[in-house]
């Protein structure tokens, strides 16, 4: 365990702490810029059609949150394995001075780590928002909402992973969360009964059926195995090909 | 011709498989859902061009540019210039016609598989085809000033080419909320999805466009020659 936290500290030494702290606060800022001036630009309409509660307030900051954190992945995964590449660690990896797995290890937790961040200032964010907006709200409903986000937002970070072991180069990958924000922005025209299935969509899906117990459930579930199922893939991979 | 070597040095890291996806993808899935007698003639080329423009261009562009700034620093292709006695101007100046060509080809690219949805859905290309050349030379222009942006950022971070990437996915994303707003004139990633819209636009958005490009050479062709002086 100890070994562990070791090497995760120099994971965090050779990334720079300052650069991922920075990285979280400026995600955390957008995310709460965006959806206040998107929420002020939309005022009268959101008075008028009854949409200025709790749940339509937490949809639209994340709506921005996946945005905001589409980009803050792309440059997590981008720092935790291309970063390496860059270094030439990929292939000393093969001489075995530490095992692959506890390196990916790390790699995976400091990435938990930064996403617990990330959604911990968010959800900070978003409970400023609903100050400054004037809402009056049930704590407990609005950490629930949270919670379902962390939950269904792992896909995220998880597909920008996907796209690393896919085209195995830093740069091709991280051009590739444009295809994230594209299947967001293309949402509306993909039939529902696919879309519930394309687990990407899993966070923008969960606010349909917000009040649903069962298939929030479902979501949840379907999301976190999307995650454990590229975390396999990542243990598996070859690295040694990557450019 | 030296800048079509430029070509290669990109050649085989699957770039160019990513650079036809980001086209293609657009700019087929917006032709089919345009496809009707709802949209026709010039509004149907703005159908096709206006994801490709609002999202995928700038993210296009910017990995075209990283990835070649990139590989210089990744394969040791400054050493080499160094060694072998050539300029940094040169190299700098071959890198930029590569880009305006690329981008030119890549826009040609995009304008015929444009023109291609547009003769299929039976628009009638003759009764606007001024149109389409003002909107494809100003795009094209656009383009230019978003290759001289990308440029200019990643000369300016040196190994760090990634920031150039990173602010072309993020200007994209904010392209999506700013275009419609009074404020796309301070944002030059939002000037290829308004150049489409042309018609609304007045003469003073076109020769603040102009001034703008002409600025960002000047910009360009000054910070390289520090450069080479520095060096």
């Amino acid at each position: 365990m100890s070994s562990f936290i070791n090497i995760g500290k120099v994971e965090f030494q050779k990334i720079g702490s300052f650069k991922l702290i920075l990285l979280i606060i400026i995600s955390a800022l957008i995310t709460f810029g965006l959806s206040l001036s998107f929420i002020l630009y939309k005022k009268e309409y959101l008075l008028s059609e009854g949409l200025m509660e709790i749940q339509s307030i937490i949809s639209i900051s994340a709506y921005f949150a996946t945005f905001t954190l589409a980009i803050f992945s792309a440059i997590n995964w981008y720092y935790l394995i291309s970063f390496e590449n860059k270094n030439g660690t990929w292939s000393i990896l093969l001489t075995k001075p530490i095992s692959k797995f506890k390196l990916l290890m790390t790699k995976h937790t400091l990435h938990l780590v930064m996403y617990i961040a990330f959604n911990i200032l968010y959800t900070t964010a978003s409970f400023i928002l609903l100050i400054i907006m004037n809402i009056e709200f049930n704590i407990s409903e609005f950490l629930k909402l949270q919670f379902i986000f962390f939950l269904v937002a792992i896909t995220i970070p998880y597909s920008q992973l996907l796209f690393h072991l896919m085209v195995k180069n830093g740069l091709l990958a991280f051009s590739l969360t444009i295809i994230i924000l594209f299947f967001f922005l293309i949402k509306d025209i993909i039939p529902d009964i696919f879309a519930m299935f394309i687990p990407l969509l899993n966070v923008d899906n969960v606010w349909i059926d917000i009040k649903n117990t069962r298939i929030i459930t479902l979501y949840c579930i379907e999301s976190i195995l999307y995650g454990v199922i590229i975390f396999l893939i990542s243990i598996k991979n070859n690295y040694y090909t990557y450019e | 011709m030296s800048f079509i070597e430029e070509f290669k040095k990109i050649k085989g890291s699957g770039a160019y498989i990513l650079l036809a996806v980001l086209l293609l993808l657009p700019i087929c899935i917006q032709g089919v859902l345009g496809l009707g007698p709802i949209v026709t003639d010039y509004k149907y080329y703005v159908t096709t061009f206006g994801l490709f423009c609002r999202l995928f261009l700038s993210v296009a562009i910017g990995l075209l540019i990283s990835l070649s700034f990139y590989n210089e620093y990744r394969r040791k292709g400054y050493l080499n210039v160094i060694l072998n006695g050539h300029s940094f101007a040169n190299l700098i100046i071959n890198k930029m016609l590569f880009f305006y060509t690329f981008i030119l080809v890549y826009l040609l690219t995009a304008l015929f598989i444009s023109l291609g949805f547009q003769l299929f859905d039976g628009s009638n290309i003759g009764l606007y085809y001024k149109e389409l050349l003002i909107s494809f030379s100003f795009l094209f222009i656009t383009s230019i000033l978003l290759i001289n942006i990308h440029m200019f950022l990643c000369m300016f971070f040196n190994q760090h080419t990634m920031i150039s990437l990173i602010i072309s996915v993020l200007c994209s994303f904010l392209n999506v909320f700013i275009v419609p707003t009074q404020l796309w004139i301070m944002f030059p990633w939002s000037y290829p999805t308004r150049i489409l819209y042309f018609a609304s636009l007045n003469t003073l958005d076109f020769v603040t466009i102009l001034l703008i490009t002409i600025c960002s050479f000047a910009l360009i062709l000054y910070y390289n020659s520090i450069n080479v002086r520095s060096t």
